[in-house]
């Protein structure tokens, strides 16, 4: 028999399961309909495999400014590789990256050695995690999603701790389907970059994305970063490109 | 960054539109200079005046900076060129009190410095054919030192012919520079490689004449590729001379592994039917910023010899071990640090080291007939970049400090674990500009009597590079 002074604490604690139920279902639903929206955007960002063409320009506070040019081979979630066709000091300059694993070829040094993302393969605010991105939703899983009218707001966490950021916000253009702005966390809470997706370009075949990425930081205060993209085609890939023995190779296959 | 306005022109007239461009900005800064000029206005100047703010809002747009660039001029083309000059100071000053001063200036006059200068030019080509794609590099290099010394050295590095068979497979003929191994100061397992300098370990090395064959395979899985790779090489008076003792064909394979994760290769080597070494090795990142390697070589019958106590050679021969193991760290503040141990078994030992310069003594002071084949015995083993057999080697690089970007500063340490000398290094690179490097390194070697670093010529080292590309 339940007695009049038990029955009111029963009643808390069952009211408290099923809220933390509701609220687990209900982010769960949240979660799944965030992580369709980011495999939406990384579709809409580049198709499954693909071959780029982009220029990096670093930009110091007194207004100088450096420029690379690199051609990118992506293929599923998992492989790219890039390689400096600009300036004529880096030509050849290769990074492989195979899930975690990056590796970076220089032609005088004439072998692969292991690299890590948080590294910088050309100096300035982007660092190799933002030069070889993988698709968003191969290494973040989206843990809150704000639908209003006000901001569209994706906020992602890394999946393992091998992730150059550990947490991400992504404000996403509704109509497009695409990011507009990005910041970037370390697992203290710090933010570390912000970039800016502008420009928004008909790449063909369906590829509708901004052609330029802005980049500033924090911690290098008056100094600025800019990706451009000349073109994004998809293009059949054999898996073998993504290996060491091609890396000395990269800049013959471009078609 | 070029503008629209410049893209257009470049596209329709090409080379003759940075003469026109030139013109255009001349004519805008003059209509600049008008506006200033026209402030005390008469009724046809102000109208004047609105015509050229709006000319100039015109042109202003015309000029913006845009984010387009023209990616023709990075289309593949059958040929494909880079040359790079490089000037080169060295400035050393000598240790008198050692034993190999004494020997090398033995009958010459004493010195203090020794000034070197280098100029040399390199020149790389490639030339697309079908399937075929002929490389070749080489290089030229004139050098002049403190002793009006001249000399110029010619060197083909690189010559071959490259055709892919298939998407797995790999054909190369020709003389080709190969680097094998995951060391970082050195590489046992580089079976058909030059042996690296220490004090500048990335440079470009000379190669061999070979006929290379590559199997590349990739898969998915536990294993996520692996490569085949085999070798042969001639050696004889017109190819690769001096590479191995006897004239013959020597045939290496490498297998190499990408198993969870892990870099691992395998290396055989034959000379001619003769199995002559084996070695391996693996990289692997233990954690994001945290890479560690290792490599291992058994050797069979290597002849060492060294000088004993009574001021004779002897010599043996066994089977050698060499291996070198190390880490690579990138620490929060962007610092990257490299450390390896290496175990050099074909090298002196500590004692053997001792009585080498105490024979230097004796050649000096007591018995000069000595001194010819100590001369001939220094030349032919002080080359290796690793003389004793324990050492340790830790650098670490600084980019971009205080913001300075393109800069960065490193130091290191080789230590000799047997006879405690050391050689400490640092370095400055500056690639701020557009194809140019510049470079400042410096050396010091330290050590007791009868230690390595003790007893070498030089005592400390400042050089300066300067390096172009074109």
């Amino acid at each position: 028999m339940l007695t009049n002074k038990k029955l009111p604490i029963r009643i808390i604690f069952v009211m408290l399961i099923l809220t933390l139920n509701i609220s687990f279902l209900f982010s769960q639903e949240v979660n799944e309909a965030g992580n369709k929206l980011l495999k939406e955007i990384d579709r809409n960002l580049s198709p499954e495999a693909f071959e780029s063409l982009r220029k990096i320009i670093n930009i110091e506070p007194n207004g100088t400014e450096k420029e690379f040019v690199m051609f990118t081979l992506k293929k599923g979630n998992n492989k790219m590789v890039t390689t400096f066709l600009a300036p004529k000091s880096e030509i050849g300059r290769s990074t492989l990256r195979l899930d975690e694993n990056m590796w970076l070829y220089i032609p005088n040094v004439g072998k692969p050695m292991r690299i890590t993302s948080l590294q910088s393969v050309i100096g300035g605010i982007f660092n190799n995690s933002d030069i070889m991105q993988l698709d968003y939703s191969a290494e973040y899983e989206v843990t809150e999603m704000i639908d209003d009218n006000k901001e569209n707001l994706l906020t992602l966490q890394a999946k393992t701790a091998t992730v150059a950021y550990d947490k991400i916000k992504m404000w996403i253009d509704s109509k497009h389907k695409i990011p507009t702005k990005i910041e970037c966390y370390t697992a203290s809470g710090m933010l570390i970059k912000t970039l800016h997706y502008k420009d928004i370009k008909d790449f063909g075949n369906g590829i509708m994305r901004p052609a330029v990425l802005e980049t500033d930081s924090p911690l290098h205060k008056g100094y600025k970063a800019i990706m451009i993209y000349a073109n994004i085609t998809a293009r059949k890939i054999d898996d073998e490109v993504f290996t060491l023995n091609y890396m000395d190779k990269i800049k013959d296959l471009r078609k | 960054m070029k503008g629209r306005f410049e893209l257009y022109l470049n596209k329709f007239v090409g080379k003759q539109s940075e003469v026109i461009l030139f013109k255009f900005r001349n004519w805008v800064r003059k209509i600049k200079i008008k506006q200033i000029l026209l402030k005390s206005s008469s009724p046809f100047q102000i109208s004047n005046f609105k015509f050229l703010i709006l000319s100039l809002f015109f042109l202003n747009s015309l000029l913006a900076q845009d984010y387009s660039f023209d990616f023709e001029d990075f289309e593949k083309k059958p040929y494909e060129y880079v040359g790079n000059f490089q000037l080169q100071s060295d400035l050393a000053s000598l240790n008198k009190l050692s034993k190999l001063y004494s020997l090398s200036f033995s009958n010459k006059d004493e010195q203090g410095y020794f000034d070197s200068y280098f100029a040399s030019i390199q020149l790389k080509g490639s030339y697309d054919i079908s399937k075929f794609k002929l490389l070749i590099d080489i290089k030229d290099q004139l050098s002049y030192n403190t002793n009006d010394e001249v000399e110029n050295t010619f060197n083909i590095f690189e010559s071959y012919l490259n055709t892919y068979i298939s998407k797995n497979i790999n054909f190369q003929i020709g003389k080709k520079s190969v680097k094998w191994g995951k060391g970082y100061i050195w590489n046992p397992v580089s079976f058909i490689g030059r042996q690296k300098d220490i004090n500048d370990v990335d440079a470009a090395l000379e190669g061999f004449w070979m006929l290379k064959f590559d199997y590349v395979k990739s898969l998915s899985g536990v294993l996520q590729n692996f490569s085949i790779t085999t070798v042969v090489m001639p050696v004889n008076r017109d190819f690769n001379e001096g590479f191995s003792e006897e004239d013959g064909f020597n045939y290496i394979l490498n297998n190499y592994f990408l198993i969870k994760d892990t870099d691992i290769d395998f290396y055989f080597f034959w000379e001619d039917t003769f199995f002559k070494k084996f070695g391996f090795d693996f990289a692997r990142n233990i954690l994001p910023s945290w890479e560690i390697h290792a490599e291992y070589v058994f050797e069979k019958n290597v002849i060492r010899s060294w000088w004993n106590s009574q001021t004779e050679i002897e010599s043996s021969t066994n089977n050698t071990h060499n291996y070198l193991f190390g880490t690579r760290i990138l620490f929060e503040t962007n610092t990257t640090l490299i450390a390896e141990y290496l175990h050099n078994d074909a090298g002196f030992e500590t004692e053997q080291m001792i009585y080498f310069f105490k024979t230097i003594d004796v050649a000096l002071s007591s018995d000069q007939s000595l001194l010819p084949e100590v001369k001939e015995y220094q030349l032919e083993n002080f080359n290796n970049q690793f003389l004793m057999q324990d050492y340790f080697y830790l650098k670490l690089i600084q980019p971009e400090p205080f913001n300075i970007l393109y800069f960065t500063p490193s130091i290191y340490l080789l230590y000799n674990i047997n006879d405690e000398s050391k050689m400490i290094g640092g370095e400055f690179n500056y690639s701020r500009f557009n194809n140019l490097d510049l470079k400042i390194k410096y050396t010091f070697l330290s050590g007791n009597a009868n230690s390595e670093f003790g007893e070498k010529t030089t005592f400390n080292k400042i050089s300066f590079l300067m390096d172009y590309t074109f």
